[in-house]
C-alpha cells in the first residue's frame, strides 16, 4: 500500500498511476484484455482488483474507517479514467461499490467497516436485488416479504434482473417489512450462499449471463444486516440514486472513450462512419463533462435531487451513439467476425441502457415533473 | 466571477440587448463597462452575453468583436479587440473566400456589422496558407444586407478590392494562431447563443403546456408532451457543460464539439417546442418562428452541427485517438 500515498491532486495521482500501470508486471496481462465470457472476466479481474487494493490505488478516496486511505473522493473517478485510458478494464464490482458503498457508509457504517475492504479487494462480490417480476420501474409495489425470525428476519419472494448475482456472495435487497406502498420497505444485506436462496442466471440476448433471478424461500438475514432503519428502504433507495445515476455515468464514459478508441485503431478511414463517430464522441464528451460536474458535487457532499436523471438520460444517448458508431465503423466484420465476440457482448448490453436503472421513460417523466415542474397526471 | 455577479450581469445584459435595439450593440454594451467586465472574466461574460442574446433573439453583432478580441490577444494588439470580422462566404472557417495575390487584397465574405467605421479583420488565402488582413476604417466596401430565413439577425455580404500597401497583412504562425483562436471563440460563443435559443423555446413550451388544456387537463400532464421536453432539456444541459469548458479552456477542439452539441440540442429543442405549441406556434404572430429562424441562421455560422460531427469523426479516424476533455 505504499505506491499510492499522499497525492496532492488528482492530476498528480493520475500521472503516478499511469507510470505504475506502464511498468508493474502484474498489470500487463490486463492491458487490452478481451474476455471470453462474463464469468471468465469476473474471475480474472479479481486479480486486478487485489493488486489495485494492495498497492493502495483503489483505497484512495475512500474513508479510513472502512479500510480506505482517505483523501478526495475524486481519486476514485480518476482511477477509473486512468485504467480505461490504458485499455485496462475497470472490474465490474467497482460499479457496485460506487453505488452501494457511499450509502452503506451513511446508513450502515458497521457493515461498511466489516465488509468494505473485501469488496474493494475483490475477495467477495455483491449484487443488488431490487426488481421483481411484477415490480420493475414501479419499485413501490415490491412484494418480497420480510418477517421477524429470532434475532433476525426471514425473507420470502422472488427477485429478478439482479446483475451478476450468480457470481456474488452477498446482495443488497429491498423487501417489504410493513404495509403496502413506499413506507413498508426495508433494505438489507443478505448472504446469498444459504439454503433458503436459489440464484439462477438468466441468459441474455447476447448469450451471456448478465442477470439472475433470486428465489427466496425463508432465507435468513441477521438483525444487524438492516441498512438504515426498518421502513426506510424506499428513502435509502432514493438516496442511492445520486450515485447510481451520477457517479455510474462517469465510470461508463471512460469505457465509451476507450472502446471508441479501440474501434478507431481496428478500422480504417471509413467515410460512412465519420458522422456517427463524431456524434458519438460529442455525446460521450457531454456525458463526461456533465457527470464530472456531478462527481464534483458529490465530492463536496452536496445531496443531489431529481436532476440526476439528466445524467442517466445523457448516459443513454452516449451509450447508444457510441455502440452504433462502433458497429458501423467496423462494418460487416463486427457482426460476422469471430474475434469481435467480446465487443458484440458490450454492444448488446448497450441496448439495455434505456431500460436498466430506471428506464428512459421514467427518467424523462422525472425530469419533466421534478426538474421542469410540468403538471403531474391526475 | 461569482454566481451572484453573473446573475446580475445577465439581468443587465437582457435589458441592454432588448432596449434600444437600433443602437449599435457595442455602444450599448459600453454603458455596462463591458471592457472591464471582459478584463475580469471574459469566458463567463461572453457566455452570458451570447446565452442572453439567444434567449431574447436580439439583433446586434456580438460575434465579430468576440472573435476579434480572441485574435487581438494572440496578436498582442489590444486596440483590435472591438474590430469587425469578415467570415468566408460559405461561413465555414476553412473555406477562405478572400485572397491576397500580386499586391492586391480581394475581400469577399459575410459580416455581422456593415464595415467602414472600425477596422476589420479578414482571413485571406495567401498561397496555401491563411493570412489575416487588418483593413482600416475608410475603405470603400460593397455591402448587401442578407435578408434570408432570419432577416433580423443582421448579416451583410461584403466585398472590397484594396491595394496590399493600404492594409496590414499578418502571415505565418501568428496568422494561423490568431485565426484559430478567433474561430474557437466564435464557435463556443455561437454554441452559447444556440443554447440560449434552445432554453428559451423549451422553457416557453413548458409554460404553454401548463396553460393549454385539452380533455379537461393541461397538455403538459401528458407523458407524450413531457418526454419531448424532458429529452430536449437534458440535451441542452449536456451541451451547456461542453460550451462552458470550451469557453474556459480556449481549446479549438472543444469549441468545435461545443458548437456541434449545442447546435443539435437547439434544433432538437425547437422541434419539440414546436410540436408542443401546436397550431398556435405555427402562426406569424407567435414568437416561436423567430427563434426557429435564429437557430437555422446561427447553425450555419462557422460550421453547421451536421458538418461538424463529420469533421470531428474524420479527425478521430485520422488520429486514431479519442481525446478526453476535462479531468477530475
Amino acid at each position: 500500500m505504499s505506491a499510492a500515498a499522499g497525492y496532492g491532486s488528482t492530476a498528480e495521482y493520475m500521472a503516478a498511476l499511469s507510470g505504475w500501470l506502464a511498468v508493474d508486471e502484474r498489470i500487463q496481462g490486463y492491458r487490452g484484455y478481451r474476455p471470453a465470457s462474463l464469468e471468465e472476466s469476473a474471475s480474472r479481474l479479481k486479480g486486478l482488483q487485489a493488486v489495485l487494493a494492495d498497492e493502495g490505488w483503489s483505497r484512495l478516496g475512500w474513508p479510513e474507517r472502512c479500510g480506505g486511505l482517505g483523501g478526495d473522493p475524486r481519486f476514485r473517478g480518476a482511477m477509473f479514467d486512468t485504467l480505461w485510458e490504458h485499455d485496462i478494464p475497470v472490474p465490474e464490482p467497482f460499479n457496485t461499490l460506487e453505488i452501494l458503498a457511499p450509502v452503506m457508509l451513511v446508513h450502515a457504517p458497521h457493515l461498511a467497516q466489516r465488509y468494505f475492504y473485501s469488496l474493494l479487494r475483490g475477495d467477495e462480490a455483491w449484487a443488488q436485488a431490487f426488481s421483481e417480476p411484477d415490480a420493475g420501474s414501479d419499485l413501490a409495489s415490491l412484494r418480497t416479504r420480510m418477517e421477524p425470525d429470532g434475532d433476525g428476519f426471514r425473507l420470502t419472494g422472488q427477485k429478478v434482473w439482479s446483475s451478476f448475482a450468480h457470481l456474488a456472495q452477498r446482495s443488497v435487497l429491498l423487501a417489504r417489512s410493513g404495509g403496502p406502498g413506499h413506507r413498508g420497505l426495508t433494505m438489507v444485506l443478505i448472504d446469498l450462499d444459504q439454503p433458503g436462496i436459489d440464484v439462477r442466471p438468466i441468459r441474455s440476448e447476447d448469450g451471456e449471463n448478465h442477470f439472475s433471478e433470486i428465489f427466496l424461500d425463508g432465507a435468513h438475514v441477521p438483525g444487524d444486516r438492516v441498512i438504515g432503519e426498518l421502513g426506510q428502504g424506499w428513502a435509502i433507495a432514493m438516496y442511492m440514486l445520486q450515485w447510481e445515476r451520477g457517479a455510474y455515468g462517469w465510470l461508463q464514459q471512460g469505457r465509451f472513450h476507450s472502446r471508441l478508441e479501440h474501434a478507431l485503431r481496428l478500422g480504417g478511414d471509413n467515410p460512412g462512419s465519420a458522422a456517427m463517430l463524431g456524434h458519438a464522441y460529442a455525446m460521450a464528451t457531454a456525458l463526461r463533462l456533465h457527470t464530472k460536474a456531478t462527481v464534483d458535487r458529490l465530492a463536496e457532499e452536496e445531496v443531489l435531487g431529481p436532476e440526476v436523471s439528466i445524467d442517466k438520460l445523457l448516459l443513454v444517448d452516449a451509450e447508444l451513439a457510441t455502440w452504433d458508431a462502433i458497429r458501423h465503423h467496423l462494418g460487416p466484420a463486427f457482426d460476422l467476425d469471430e474475434r469481435f465476440g467480446w465487443l458484440r457482448t458490450e454492444y448488446f448490453f448497450s441496448r439495455a441502457a434505456p431500460i436498466y436503472g430506471g428506464s428512459q421513460e421514467i427518467q424523462r417523466t422525472l425530469v419533466a415533473q421534478r426538474v421542469l415542474g410540468m403538471p403531474r397526471e391526475k | 466571477m461569482d454566481t451572484d455577479t453573473e446573475q446580475l450581469l445577465r439581468r443587465s445584459l437582457t435589458k441592454v440587448l432588448v432596449d434600444e435595439a437600433d443602437r449599435e450593440l457595442s455602444a450599448r454594451l459600453a454603458t455596462l463597462g463591458w471592457a472591464e467586465v471582459l478584463d475580469d472574466d471574459a469566458p463567463t461574460a461572453f457566455r452570458a452575453l451570447f446565452e442572453v442574446k439567444g434567449q431574447t433573439a436580439a439583433p446586434g453583432d456580438a460575434l465579430g468583436p468576440a472573435m476579434a478580441r480572441a485574435a487581438a490577444l494572440i496578436l498582442q494588439r489590444p486596440e483590435l479587440a472591438g474590430a469587425g470580422v469578415v467570415l468566408p462566404s460559405s461561413l465555414r472557417p476553412d473555406e477562405l473566400s478572400s485572397r491576397v495575390d500580386k499586391g492586391r487584397v480581394a475581400v469577399a465574405g459575410v459580416t455581422g456589422s456593415p464595415p467602414g467605421r472600425a477596422p476589420v479583420l479578414v482571413p485571406v488565402a495567401s498561397g496555401d496558407d491563411v493570412a489575416v488582413t487588418i483593413i482600416p476604417a475608410g475603405v470603400e466596401w460593397s455591402v448587401t444586407e442578407l435578408s434570408g430565413t432570419d432577416a433580423s439577425i443582421g448579416l451583410w455580404r461584403v466585398a472590397a478590392e484594396i491595394d496590399q500597401a493600404d492594409v496590414e497583412l499578418v502571415t505565418g504562425v501568428p496568422a494561423r494562431e490568431s485565426w484559430a483562436a478567433a474561430v474557437a471563440t466564435g464557435r463556443w460563443a455561437l454554441g452559447a447563443e444556440l443554447l440560449g435559443v434552445g432554453r428559451h423555446v423549451v422553457a416557453t413550451a413548458v409554460e404553454y403546456a401548463a396553460q393549454r388544456h385539452q380533455y379537461g387537463r393541461p397538455i403538459g400532464s401528458f407523458q407524450a408532451v413531457q418526454h419531448r421536453l424532458a429529452g430536449a432539456h437534458a440535451s441542452l444541459v449536456g451541451a451547456g457543460r461542453v460550451v462552458e469548458v470550451a469557453a474556459n479552456s480556449g481549446s479549438p477542439w472543444v469549441a468545435t464539439v461545443a458548437k456541434a452539441v449545442a447546435g443539435r440540442a437547439a434544433e432538437m429543442g425547437c422541434t419539440q417546442a414546436q410540436q408542443t405549441f401546436g397550431a398556435i406556434g405555427f402562426t406569424w404572430e407567435h414568437e416561436f418562428h423567430r427563434y426557429l429562424r435564429r437557430t437555422y441562421a446561427l447553425d450555419w455560422l462557422l460550421g453547421d452541427w451536421r458538418s461538424l460531427e463529420v469533421e470531428i469523426g474524420q479527425r478521430l479516424q485520422a488520429t486514431r485517438s479519442v481525446p478526453r476533455v476535462g479531468m477530475l
